[in-house]
């Protein structure tokens, strides 16, 4: 099947390099410290984090830092077809991990110890790049809640179809059976926190994709400022200070 | 992205901070707001200068294969900053030492040398010398623990009230709301509460009673604490009588003779949270038009 | 709102079938994290079914079931409704009642056409339509309200708060006609029967002015939706 036309175009008439359109919303659930809507295309998820906040199960508080949790879980209407099962299955638990290890990385959990931060991942709408999706929007929230952060978290995928490197893939597009890179990065720090592949990818290409995912972060990045310095001001400027 | 390599003359593992008064004072542009991770300032090392860092701030040592982290000073300064934003475009430093942004907000200055990121949260930040509300969740022993929005319980010795001893601790169910002063915050330690002051004399601490109690942001807290009176208490004091206590916690308990009037008092307050000074009159005089 | 092809129940051969489900995200509260939502969730739904759905035998039904059989007795429409708290400050009925009947007028099934030749034991062949699509008739959809005891007053629409020191709530769901569809009462405490019809009146006049109120905001968001 043909992903990339002739003339350059993507099944959703894209260029190869370009993303999709991305919003971001902070504040929508009330009762949360912070929270925050990200959108990826179609890609729609709502991430909530309450804390910092008392350890609810002792046995678990650690003594030099905060604990971190973190649930992923997708709604039963994200997908295309009606998911039975929206939580608890194996992949909701390995993103679960993967966003948790990937903000804790980044919070500076040692300010807090033997307190508990809760990140809560919810899609409403699926259609590929979810997991990054996720990220950002945990960065937004955990933002919004003033959790101290080294670095802002942001992640963007890459994939490979007809000999083309494709920056942020469509569900479509991830279920061709190409490689899908996912990265996140600590924009300021230039770091890497988060690479994961599946499927089968050139070692001389991996290069090429791998940075590809690394301009979409840094562009997911420069937005995700924008979205934060504008919430501040408006939080400023109409107190009158 | 740039990076720039800058030469320090001093070792970069000196524990108190740099800075450079004359360099910072030369990037003035009060329109630049900072999200985590954005470098603030340089520490160059020309002069010997100790600042002084607050909330959201934090120091960072050189970037040769990884960082290490500093320990970040914790004085809180409030009064009428001024405001001061450098816009450092540097954003990878080799060999420097850095004091970056942990919070999204805006950046506070205040003379000499203290500077700190304010920001608006739901929940709190414990420091020393702040009056708060808190809820009293359990009594032990030797403490009261206290619930005061931070990160931990927060624990208020049973003798720490105004001529208190062993024989007259006060009795306070969970639930009780008080009034208290935080006189020890630090990391890895719950927070320590008086309900005296720092003479020893009661000074209005102590248990709330009556009245309603609702949750605000920091921000807003900050607000009605601030001198000259902002324009919400100002408008609702000229017409109606009311006693409010207002917590750094975000936590505001107001209390007056007819519930109306404390309903009335309460939503003004929730209300103003995002309005301006001229705005927020302009809805006290609405609602209390209503009433009469 | 999801519409797969099923085959209808044998007690109710010329009828379609429905199906609610609620899941209470753990973003709207920590404690509905893992299972900590499950109760809630089953508790809505059924409440929501018994609103909506009418009672076993499917008669009294708020939402029209015989509109989704396409083949009597062999072929009918499968319709999930699929809701999902994300953030929750009390009321949680009144608001996906409301939830649903704006999805259900946004809801298009698409036009089935049979093949005229089927065997007559096996399944006959269908043709499913992507172009044309048949709107949901939601008028006579009912719409939930609740009605909160506190002490001795009622309240409509309450806060979490509000619901925290509730001694007992009735929700009435309540259609265009002002004929009541569905009843449930929540919470421990005993009620006056004079009491319980009271409130109930008084859920049916505030029905109403719910009711209007929804319909003129979906109308609203359906035209602003055909112009962009």
């Amino acid at each position: 099947m043909e992903f990339v036309s002739p003339e350059g175009f993507r099944l959703d008439g894209r260029r190869p390099m370009e993303m999709r359109q991305i919003r971001a919303e902070i504040g929508a659930v009330a009762n949360a410290d912070g929270s925050a809507v990200f959108e990826m295309g179609n890609t729609k998820v709502i991430a909530a984090v309450y804390g910092p906040r008392e350890v609810q199960n002792r046995s678990q508080q650690i003594n030099d830092q905060a604990l971190v949790r973190c649930e992923y879980s997708m709604a039963n209407f994200s997908t295309g077809d009606r998911m039975r099962k929206p939580k608890g299955d194996r992949r909701s638990t390995e993103i679960s991990m993967v966003i948790r290890q990937t903000m804790e990385a980044c919070i500076m959990t040692n300010l807090m110890p033997r307190s508990q931060i809760d990140i809560f991942v919810q899609v409403l709408q699926a259609d590929g790049g979810t997991r990054s999706a996720c990220i950002n929007a945990a960065t937004l929230a955990l933002a919004d809640a003033g959790i101290p952060m080294r670095d802002l978290v942001t992640s963007c995928s890459a994939g490979y179809l007809n000999s083309t490197p494709l920056l942020d893939l469509n569900y479509v597009e991830d279920s061709a059976g190409g490689p899908d890179v996912t990265v996140g990065i600590l924009p300021k720090l230039d770091k890497v926190t988060l690479l994961q592949m599946d499927a089968r990818l050139p070692i001389d290409m991996f290069e090429n994709v791998m940075q590809l995912a690394i301009e979409g972060c840094k562009a997911v990045a420069n937005y995700i400022r924008e979205v934060l310095q504008e919430n501040t001001k408006q939080l400023e400027c109409r107190r009158g200070t | 992205m740039k990076s720039q390599t800058k030469t320090s003359t001093s070792s970069t593992n000196s524990p108190s901070s740099f800075v450079d008064q004359s360099v910072v004072s030369s990037y003035i542009d009060s329109s630049v707001l900072y999200v985590p991770g954005d470098v603030v300032l340089d520490l160059s090392s020309m002069a010997n200068q100790t600042i002084k860092l607050g909330g959201g701030l934090h120091q960072f040592f050189g970037y040769i294969g990884g960082h290490r982290m500093g320990a970040g000073g914790k004085v809180q300064g409030v009064e009428s900053p001024i405001t001061l934003s450098s816009p450092i475009s540097i954003s990878f430093l080799y060999n420097c030492d850095a004091i970056s942004v942990t919070k999204a907000g805006k950046l506070r200055f205040v003379k000499p040398n203290k500077y700190w990121v304010e920001s608006s949260q739901k929940r709190y930040v414990p420091c020393v010398g702040d009056n708060v509300l808190g809820i009293v969740v359990d009594s032990k022993a030797d403490n009261f623990l206290v619930d005061i929005k931070g990160p931990a319980l927060a624990f208020l010795p049973v003798l720490s009230f105004e001529g208190g001893t062993r024989r007259n601790i006060p009795k306070f169910e969970v639930g009780t709301l008080i009034y208290v002063r935080v006189v020890k915050a630090n990391t890895g330690v719950n927070p320590e509460l008086s309900c005296t002051d720092a003479t020893g004399k009661v000074a209005e601490y102590g248990p709330l009673k009556d009245g309603f109690t609702f949750e605000s942001s920091t921000g807003l807290a900050r607000m009605l604490l601030s001198s000259p009176t902002c324009p919400v208490l100002e408008g609702l004091g000229k017409k109606l009588s009311f006693e409010i206590a207002v917590g750094l916690n975000g936590r505001v308990w107001v209390n007056a003779e007819a519930p109306s009037t404390v309903i009335l008092i309460s939503n003004a307050i929730m209300n103003s949270e995002s309005l301006s000074g001229v705005q927020q009159k302009i809805m006290v005089e609405k609602l209390l038009q209503r009433v009469q | 709102m999801q519409a797969e092809l099923g085959k209808p129940s044998p007690f109710q051969p010329d009828k379609g079938k429905v199906s609610i489900y609620v899941d209470c995200s753990p973003t709207a509260a920590p404690v509905f994290e893992g299972r900590g939502g499950d109760e809630l969730s089953a508790e809505l739904s059924t409440a929501l079914q018994r609103c909506l759905l009418g009672g076993k035998s499917g008669t009294g039904a708020g939402i029209d079931l015989s509109s989704l059989s396409i083949v009597e007795g062999k072929i009918c429409w499968d319709l999930y409704i699929d809701g999902l708290v994300v953030s929750s400050d009390g009321n949680l009925l009144d608001a996906l009642g409301a939830a649903i009947k704006a999805a259900l007028s946004n809801t298009g099934i698409p036009k089935v056409q049979v093949a005229a030749s089927a065997p007559s034991d096996g399944q006959p062949e269908v043709d499913i339509s992507d172009e044309e699509f048949l709107q949901f008739d939601t008028s006579g959809v009912p719409v939930i309200v609740t009605l909160t005891k506190v002490g001795r007053h009622y309240i409509v629409d309450a806060t979490s708060e509000e619901e925290s020191q509730m001694s007992s709530a009735i929700s009435v769901s309540v259609n265009r006609q002002g004929r009541i569809c569905g009843l449930t009462k929540r919470g421990g405490a005993g009620l006056d029967p004079s009491v319980i019809l009271d409130m109930v009146s008084v859920t049916k006049h505030v029905s109403e002015q719910l009711m209007n109120k929804l319909d003129s905001e979906i109308s609203a968001a359906e035209a602003c939706e055909e112009e962009s």
